[in-house]
């Protein structure tokens, strides 16, 4: 089964993804992704959302350009970018030779992935040393701190933080190089929820201040409500969007639009969605709920 | 009694009464010093024999030094060229474990004919015998990359250089210790093996020759003050090992973190 779906919502901005046809299956032969054809807009905040396993990470490491599609194209800044063109993107040989390395692209983990042989500093300021960027870099990286509030933790070591904190330092590292594009793969999914909330919030603050293009995914159809201007609910086996919701709600959010009733509504209705594509994909088991 | 006074206070109880019943028993049982000399007459003779057991003593450590110099400059090298390539280490490996798996009392009279200088003939058979674990150790860590900070350094476009030195060989630090540690143990077996075949032959003046010497001439409490030395020897490297791994791992790794009071 093979359905293509393309979306085009937020058409104000500039196209920042464009992917056509994108589909991946693994050597094994296990299909990861049908085909998927999607466009993520200059300040978007644009959330994957579906069960475990539906292929929402493998989506986002491909628009990373970590791993490659094994049909179709991914492309960054399609249009202002001709050396980038969606046919060179999909190139499985660039993929593999790492070449896949975009400027204005920030990743955040699921895990902090941080180096434990190195301080908080040194792993903030990562990005930069590796580009070999010495201009600014100590504004650089007490700008990136002082956004997460580390300031005071500069030199500890990632053991001696809580997981929210190191949390907060993989956010850091990913905003030193000031992207236009940050990618969070499940970034809070090991967080309590009381350090989730927070770091939503701060999240949210951050992507309103600093003008920022966001993909996120999460199976939390709590924070998808709280953070997004637009929510892609994926259907598992194999992974497919299988509907989108914007919710136009003002940014900054706070705490009080979590307690709302629209927030409440908003949940409904996504869980609803999330549902009926569970129902219509090939396998159903989540419907047992 | 504090768990660190501990620590130290329980092993030195345990080797203070076996060197009493040691005395005590030899010199109950008038057992003759020719078979099982006292500690006290060991002690005596290590004085005694000073001069000869400590010249000997710093032959041994310079072998085994050396050995594990070379052994550290060239494990580290041949890890770092195997992990540049799968197929470089499948067409290598086998023969880096030939050199460990080959007893080094059977290859080393062939060294000790083919390597002229004597001294370089025992350091070339100690090398051999403590440079697999630097080896097999420094290739598995040098793999060990976190996945997740593999896919981030790719994500910054860093070059294999930088992922070497800013990745690779950081996140390798803990299992060349590991591999160190073995090591260092062991160039100080190859060289008292080494020298006991050399020994034979007539050369070399080191320890283990001391030991073969006070062997054949019935001289029991200098073979015992030899081998105390030795012993010593050993401890010693693997104290300078660990405390070298600890300065540079306490910070973040595991191994090296302050157990929980």
């Amino acid at each position: 089964m093979t359905r293509e779906l393309s979306y085009r919502l937020s058409q104000s901005g500039r196209c920042v993804v464009e992917m056509r046809g994108a589909s991946k299956t693994y050597p094994n032969g296990v299909r990861a992704l049908d085909p998927i054809s999607l466009q993520v807009r200059e300040g978007d905040f644009a959330t994957l959302l579906g069960p475990s396993g539906c292929g929402k990470s493998t989506l986002l490491r491909m628009t990373g350009g970590l791993t490659s599609p094994t049909a179709g194209s991914v492309a960054l800044w399609p249009e202002s970018n001709a050396s980038e063109q969606p046919a060179q993107r999909s190139d499985v040989t660039r993929a593999a030779r790492g070449d896949g390395h975009s400027p204005g692209l920030a990743f955040v983990f699921q895990h902090p992935t941080l180096m434990p042989w190195a301080s908080v500093e040194r792993n903030v300021r990562l990005p930069l040393d590796v580009s070999g960027d010495e201009h600014g870099v100590a504004a650089k990286l007490d700008a990136a701190l002082n956004l997460v509030a580390l300031h005071d933790f500069a030199r500890v070591y990632p053991r001696e933080l809580s997981g929210g904190m190191q949390m907060r330092v993989s956010i850091a590292r990913a905003l030193v190089t000031e992207p236009r594009l940050l990618l969070m793969d499940e970034p809070f999914g090991a967080l309590d929820e009381i350090t989730r909330n927070r770091l939503d919030r701060e999240i949210s603050e951050l992507w309103a201040k600093r003008a920022l293009t966001v993909m996120f995914v999460t199976h939390s159809i709590y924070e998808a409500v709280f953070l997004s201007t637009r929510v892609l609910v994926m259907s598992a086996r194999p992974g497919r969007i299988a509907a989108e919701l914007e919710i136009a709600e003002p940014h900054p959010r706070t705490d009080a639009f979590r307690t709302s009733e629209r927030f409440a509504r908003l949940c409904q209705r996504l869980s609803a969605m999330l549902v009926e594509a569970s129902e219509d994909s090939v396998d159903a088991r989540v419907r047992s709920r | 009694m504090t768990r660190r006074a501990t620590r130290w206070l329980a092993p030195a109880a345990v080797g203070a009464g076996v060197l009493l019943s040691w005395q005590g028993l030899v010199t109950a049982f008038d057992v003759p010093f020719y078979l099982v000399p006292a500690p006290s007459l060991v002690a005596k003779t290590l004085v005694q024999d000073a001069p000869l057991l400590f010249s000997a003593l710093l032959v041994t450590l310079q072998i085994t030094a050396l050995a594990l110099l070379l052994s550290v400059v060239f494990g580290v090298a041949v890890a770092l060229v195997f992990v540049q390539s799968r197929v470089i280490e499948m067409s290598l490996f086998p023969y880096a474990v030939l050199l460990q798996v080959t007893p080094i009392v059977a290859i080393a009279p062939l060294i000790i004919i083919w390597v002229k200088n004597p001294l370089a003939a025992l350091v070339v058979c100690a090398t051999i015998v403590a440079i697999f674990p630097i080896i097999s150790n420094t290739t598995l860590g040098l793999r060990s990359v976190d996945p997740g900070l593999a896919d981030l350094f790719r994500l910054y476009g860093a070059g294999r250089w930088q992922t070497l030195l800013r990745l690779r060989i950081p996140s390798a630090l803990p299992y060349f210790f590991a591999g160190l540690r073995v090591s260092g143990g062991l160039a100080l077996i190859g060289a008292v093996v080494a020298e006991f075949v050399a020994g034979t032959g007539g050369t070399s003046s080191g320890l283990a020759y001391q030991i073969l010497q006070a062997g054949l001439q019935l001289n029991i409490p200098r073979l015992f003050a030899a081998l105390l030395l030795i012993t010593l020897t050993g401890v010693a490297i693997f104290a300078l090992v660990s405390i070298a791994a600890h300065l540079v791992l306490r910070r973040w790794h595991e191994s090296e973190l302050a157990p929980e009071p």
